[in-house]
């Protein structure tokens, strides 16, 4: 196991000194103050995860903004944070990956394993991450605790379009800007939609409550009972105003003498249905909370 | 004034008692000396009975307004309108059957004398209830089953031959379905069907005192046992004569059977999804008509200020009208129905939440 912690030590780039990081190995519970239990299958994640002061909320691994630029973003984001009684984080890294799986993870187990979110429901917070690397470049958002009910999947691919250009630019103050504008429109305007019925558990997955849709089950009802109704006083109805006739066709019935079936013409038509996309992502990371995220964009 | 009518007597030949005709046994029943007198005994009787009996012809007032008769029981002066044949003394209350009426063209070619007799009518008048929530609790009293009656009604059965073609055209649908496309392939047919159709004992109301529907819907009654007319069965019930215009009434049945041969065409063209019709040539080849009287039991209930009338086809027990609704029932009917539907319904949406994996 230690061979292996090396050798991700010997990959980590020159440029991560630009931010301050702890030993993991030295301190209480591998610097993990959240209740994730540390075992075997997520210690090595745990190990190879930065451990950094929570306080500074813009992490630049990826050494793409000037110290003037990380103050001016630390700055929205403090005041994000503050508007949205949530944490915000903004991270930066140059990151090999070949799915975005990949970016994902690591995503999530830097908010799990370090104190983001510590004083608040659920841990929630927001993480935006900015991998700069060269082959691919990626940024996407990152849900964590109650944070998942306010931006769901839509809100978050529309803050992930209005900041492309930005991001794509290398205009990250704008980006953030933007993103900061946007998320806090979504704070204001409370729970979105699509998560009306959903719920945070302490292990920040989203869980469906069930809500009575009163209106619903009383227009059922309503149509359920005028059908009884209906039927009711149809059996208090015996008179037909019309004779029926059928009953005095003669045993000899019908004599019929002509039948013809002449084909005339067809013609085929044909309707396209249409077809509803899927919703929001949501999923686990190592420490086995949950969190969820927008689409993701690649330049 | 009006006009004496000519009775027929219903006497018992063994005691001269009053004697009526019993639905149940299919006799005369004499209701003095229990006596059961068949059909044929009782026509022997009549006719010996009535050649000494005769009474003076009716006498015709210039302006014709009712008939009167005078009881053979109890010599009382009864009045009766033109078109009843069979009724009761108001007084004595022995039934009367006023020959004169049911005499030459009004003298019916057969009828179906009753089959169910006024227990079995209250029974299937009681009956109506079951079954049917919303029926007001006094609809079925006792007070409303006295007046249960059974009556001959006229009518006119019409038989015909029709024959003719009809041409229209017919579509037959294919649908399928490739991916997120649905298809549909319409086949257009020009379509003719040509034939006859014997149509036979076709009834109509003969009378303008009873509702139509009411009479339409006491059909079918079994034809076959149709016998010829004797006035003996009357014994016992009231009876009416026709008052309708032959003609207008063949109009009617005409049109009934015109429609019907065009449905049975239809039927062999029931390969098509949707037909529709582009000539009719179908016309009436052959007619005839028969006059029969047909047993009625009939009541009349007021509810809430309005009268219902009410019919049993007394061969078959088949009672039928119009029941009022209780409106009390009907409102706690419709909480009910509503409550339970409401938690039903709850339950449902809860069922289904958590089979879809909610917590």
């Amino acid at each position: 196991m230690k061979k292996f912690i090396l050798f991700l030590l010997i990959l980590i780039p020159f440029n991560v000194y630009a931010v301050n990081t702890n030993n993991r190995e030295e301190m209480d519970n591998l610097g993990v103050n959240k209740h994730w239990k540390i075992n075997d299958s997520n210690e090595g994640n745990v190990l190879k995860t930065y451990s950094v002061d929570a306080s500074e909320k813009v992490y630049d691994f990826g050494e793409i903004l000037s110290d003037e630029d990380e103050k001016v973003i630390y700055d929205k984001i403090k005041n994000l944070s503050d508007h949205i009684n949530m944490d915000v984080v903004f991270l930066t890294v140059n990151l090999p990956y070949t799915y975005d799986k990949v970016n994902e993870d690591y995503a999530a187990d830097f908010y799990d394993y370090n104190d983001f979110g510590i004083d608040k429901e659920n841990y929630s917070g927001v993480l935006l991450l900015r991998n700069s690397y060269e082959n691919d470049p990626y940024f996407n958002v990152y849900l964590f605790g109650n944070a998942q009910l306010y931006f769901d999947f839509n809100r978050c691919e529309d803050m992930l379009d209005n900041i492309y250009d930005s991001f794509h630019s290398g205009n990250y103050v704008n980006g953030i800007d933007i993103f900061t504008d946007n998320f806090k429109s979504y704070y204001d305007r409370g729970t979105a939609p699509s998560m009306k019925n959903y719920i945070v558990d302490k292990d920040g997955y989203l869980k469906k409550i069930y809500k009575t849709p009163f209106v619903l089950i009383t227009i059922i009802s309503f149509i359920i009972t005028l059908i009884v109704f209906l039927i009711l006083k149809s059996k208090n109805k015996m008179v037909k105003s019309k004779l029926d006739t059928s009953k005095y066709v003669d045993k000899s019935g019908l004599n019929l003498t002509t039948v013809s079936d002449v084909f005339v013409r067809s013609y085929v038509t044909s309707h396209t249905r249409s077809s509803s996309s899927g919703g929001g992502h949501s999923s686990s990371g190592s420490s086995g909370g949950g969190h969820s995220s927008g689409g993701g964009r690649h330049g | 004034m009006g006009k004496n009518a000519e009775t027929l007597d219903n006497k018992c030949p063994h005691c001269g008692a009053k004697i009526d005709f019993d639905p149940k046994s299919q006799n005369f029943k004499c209701n003095y000396c229990g006596g059961l007198v068949s059909v044929d005994e009782m026509k022997k009787h009549e006719t010996a009975v009535n050649s000494k009996n005769n009474v003076d012809e009716a006498v015709v007032d210039e302006y014709n307004e009712y008939f009167s008769y005078t009881c053979k029981d109890c010599g009382a002066e009864v009045i009766t309108d033109e078109e009843t044949v069979a009724t009761f003394c108001v007084y004595c209350g022995n039934s009367a059957i006023l020959k004169n009426k049911l005499s030459g063209k009004f003298r019916p070619d057969f009828i179906i004398p009753f089959k169910k007799d006024i227990k079995e009518a209250t029974k299937c008048f009681i009956d109506l209830g079951k079954g049917r929530p919303l029926v007001p609790k006094a609809f079925t009293s006792d007070k409303n089953i006295e007046k249960i009656r059974g009556i001959y009604i006229p009518f006119w059965l019409h038989d015909f031959t029709t024959s003719g073609n009809i041409t229209l055209e017919g579509r037959k649908y294919d649908h399928w379905s490739v991916g997120n496309t649905d298809y549909t392939k319409t086949s257009i047919y020009n379509v003719e069907r040509g034939g006859s159709v014997n149509i036979k004992y076709l009834p109509t109301d003969g009378s303008t005192r009873f509702d139509d529907a009411l009479m339409n819907t006491i059909q079918p009654y079994n034809y076959d046992e149709m016998i010829c007319y004797n006035h003996g069965y009357l014994a016992g019930f009231l009876a009416e004569r026709y008052d309708t215009d032959i003609e207008s009434i063949k109009k009617i049945a005409e049109d009934y059977a015109l429609d019907e041969s065009k449905n049975q065409l239809l039927k062999s063209t029931s390969l098509y999804s949707s037909v529709n019709i582009k000539s009719n040539t179908l016309s009436v080849k052959d007619y005839s008509n028969k006059y029969v009287l047909l047993p009625v039991y009939m009541v009349n209930v007021k509810y809430s200020g309005k009268m219902y009338t009410f019919a049993m086809n007394g061969q078959t027990g088949k009672f039928i009208g119009d029941i009022p609704i209780d409106k009390k029932k009907a409102v706690f009917y419709s909480i009910l129905t509503f409550i339970i539907s409401f938690l039903v319904v709850w339950l449902i949406t809860y069922i289904m939440f958590k089979l879809g994996g909610g917590s």
